[in-house]
This record gives C-alpha cells, sequence and structure tokens, in this order.
C-alpha cells in the first residue's frame, strides 16, 4: 500500500523528492525540495526548459495547496576549455 | 600522451534531439577517447538510445560506456545496450575494450558499479534477503571491473563506472545518501587490479576531484559537476593547458 500524503512539511518534501524521481514526466534524482507552510521551493539544474516545466506540474499535482517556487535552471553547459594533466 | 574526454550523466531524453552534439563537435581535436560514465538517458529506454546515438554519430573517435541507474529504469536495458552498440558505442559491464593511439594502447575496463557506503560505513550482506542482494550485487559488480582491469596488459588503464569509488568526490552531496552513490568496493578493484585514472559520474552534486587509498586519480565527471559538456584528462602529458578552438585544432599552450 503507498503511504498517504501528508501536509506536514518534512513529510512532504519527501514525498515530493520521491515522485520527481519516479514520475516519467521528470525522473530526476538531484531536485533538492523545500517545504515551508503554504510554499514548496524547487532548486537543482536540468537540461531543457521542458522537463524545468514539468517540475512545476508534477509538483502541483502533489501539493495542491502550496505554492511553487521553481528555481530549478537549465544547464547550458559549453566545450571545455583546458585540460588536465595527470602525472 | 593519451587524452581522455569524458562525461556522465547526460541524461538525453527523446526532446533532447540536437542539443548535446554542437557541444561535441570538437571531440576528435582534443581528444583520442570518448568515455560516457552511465546515465546515458533520462528514463532507460531504447528511443532516448537512439537519440544518443544520434549526437555521437561520427564524432570522430572511438566512444566507451557503461550504464547508469537511469539506464536501468525501464526494465529494457539489453535494448539500449544493443541499441548503442548498433550506433557504433562500445558499452562495458564487467568488460574492457583496447584503444590503440598511434601505437600507445588504451585500456578502458568498466562497469556500472553500485552503492553499499564506504569503509567504516557501509552495507553487509545480512539480515533481510533485500540487503543481501542490494550488497551481494554491488559485490558481484565490483569483481567483474577487477577481473576486467586484471585482464588488461596496455601503456595505461583507466576503469569506467558510474557509481563512486570514493568519498572524495561525494563532497557537496548530503552525508547521508553517500551509500546510493558508490562503494569502497569499487576503489578497492581499481587498486588490486591497478589503473591510471577512475572515471565515474552520478553524483551530480559531487565534486570532480578525487583518489583512491591507493594512490589512483578519481575524477567524478558527472555533467553538474564539471559544469561543461565533457573534461578532458591527459595520461602521459607534462602539464596542464589551455584548450583553443580558432582553427579546429588544438592550439595547447602551457599555463
Amino acid at each position: 500500500m503507498d503511504t498517504p500524503h501528508s501536509d506536514v512539511p518534512e513529510y512532504l518534501a519527501g514525498h515530493l523528492h520521491e515522485t520527481l524521481a519516479e514520475d516519467p514526466r521528470v525522473s530526476e534524482q538531484g531536485i533538492c525540495v523545500t517545504v515551508t507552510p503554504g510554499n514548496v521551493f524547487l532548486t537543482g539544474v536540468v537540461s531543457t526548459v521542458e522537463r524545468r516545466d514539468a517540475i512545476t506540474e508534477v509538483a502541483h499535482e502533489v501539493a495542491p495547496d502550496h505554492r511553487i517556487h521553481n528555481q530549478v535552471t537549465v544547464g547550458a553547459f559549453p566545450e571545455p576549455t583546458a585540460q588536465e594533466a595527470l602525472t | 600522451m593519451i587524452r581522455v574526454a569524458a562525461v556522465g550523466d547526460v541524461h538525453v531524453g527523446v526532446d533532447s534531439a540536437g542539443r548535446l552534439r554542437p557541444r561535441l563537435e570538437h571531440v576528435a581535436d582534443v581528444a583520442d577517447v570518448f568515455l560516457l560514465a552511465g546515465d546515458l538517458t533520462r528514463c532507460g529506454s531504447p528511443e532516448e538510445a537512439a537519440v544518443l546515438v544520434d549526437e555521437l554519430s561520427g564524432l570522430g573517435v572511438p566512444v566507451i560506456a557503461v550504464l547508469g541507474n537511469h539506464d536501468y529504469h525501464a526494465d529494457r536495458e539489453v535494448e539500449l545496450r544493443r541499441t548503442l552498440e548498433r550506433g557504433g558505442v562500445t558499452v562495458l559491464e564487467g568488460e574492457s575494450t583496447i584503444v590503440d593511439v598511434g601505437g600507445v594502447r588504451l585500456g578502458v575496463a568498466g562497469g556500472k558499479g553500485f552503492g553499499g557506503g564506504f569503509a567504516g560505513a557501509c552495507g553487509s550482506e545480512f539480515g533481510e534477503p533485500e540487503m543481501k542482494a542490494f550488497m551481494h550485487h554491488s559485490r558481484q559488480l565490483a569483481g567483474g571491473i577487477a577481473r576486467a582491469l586484471e585482464a588488461l596488459d596496455t601503456d595505461y588503464k583507466v576503469a569506467l563506472m558510474h557509481y563512486a569509488p570514493v568519498a572524495d568526490t561525494l563532497v557537496g552531496e548530503r552525508l547521508e545518501i553517500y551509500p546510493f552513490l558508490g562503494s569502497y568496493l569499487l576503489a578497492e578493484a581499481v587498486d588490486q587490479a591497478g589503473a591510471d585514472l577512475v572515471i565515474h559520474g552520478h553524483a551530480h552534486g559531487g565534486t570532480e576531484k578525487g583518489v583512491t587509498a591507493g594512490g589512483v586519480h578519481v575524477r567524478n565527471v558527472a555533467m553538474p559537476v564539471i559544469r561543461q559538456a565533457y573534461a578532458v584528462y591527459t595520461l602521459g602529458g607534462d602539464d596542464h593547458a589551455r584548450i583553443g578552438y580558432d582553427d579546429r585544432r588544438v592550439s595547447a599552450a602551457a599555463r
């Protein structure tokens, strides 16, 4: 049986973190979730705008009574400019 | 000198087409081999792997990969591996391959690896069947990497894995999740078999540089850690160098 979701901030943060990993629209394990009364703050880095937007959608479904602050950034990682010599 | 380009955790999805390739255009100018340290896909589907194959097509250097936990999520890892191999990517799981670079032989041994934790703070094959299975899996995969490394008789040896072999490269991650990020069994395997470099990913919040207890360089190349499309390491070179792309060739001037 699934664990019932809770509005207690610490437990809600845990459930959100798990859902963001398990929901196929997101599948991100590295999103940091902080919950305060009425608010959900999400931080981390993803590789596309679509994935960032999906995080908002999924978080809203899990915590519909909370305001979702999606502060996740989209990483634009450039070509390297240096190499490291290992000796 | 051998130049190794490496990145992990590219997490390619069906929404990723065309996003990675522009940043890989110069790989063949700056490296002799391109290593992918797992989490190649977002959910582990062969369709995502096909997108990655397109991104890697015609790169100009051998591409060698291990799978990561994301690549197992859809329970279609066999199809996924087949898709990659048909696309010219060498996939390792307790296996090795050799790349000849102008007469210098680079051996790459690899496997996914697994978690379990680090010496003194790790799981053991004790208790519930699930716990025994968890730690058995970790031990089994570390053993596969050790045997693959031992089989290599090359000028240089690189161990490629997804999970972390040392805690050094996890600094920045929450201490509570270290047992899910790696295992000291991987480092022990490397130190016993010998290697010049270990490449891993998985720990997005970690640190790039570490070393095993036996003195082998460890590099966490998870893309969010290196914050670039890939990192380049040289084996047998003398100094750090900057990379220039002015005329699509490397202009390496000592720092």
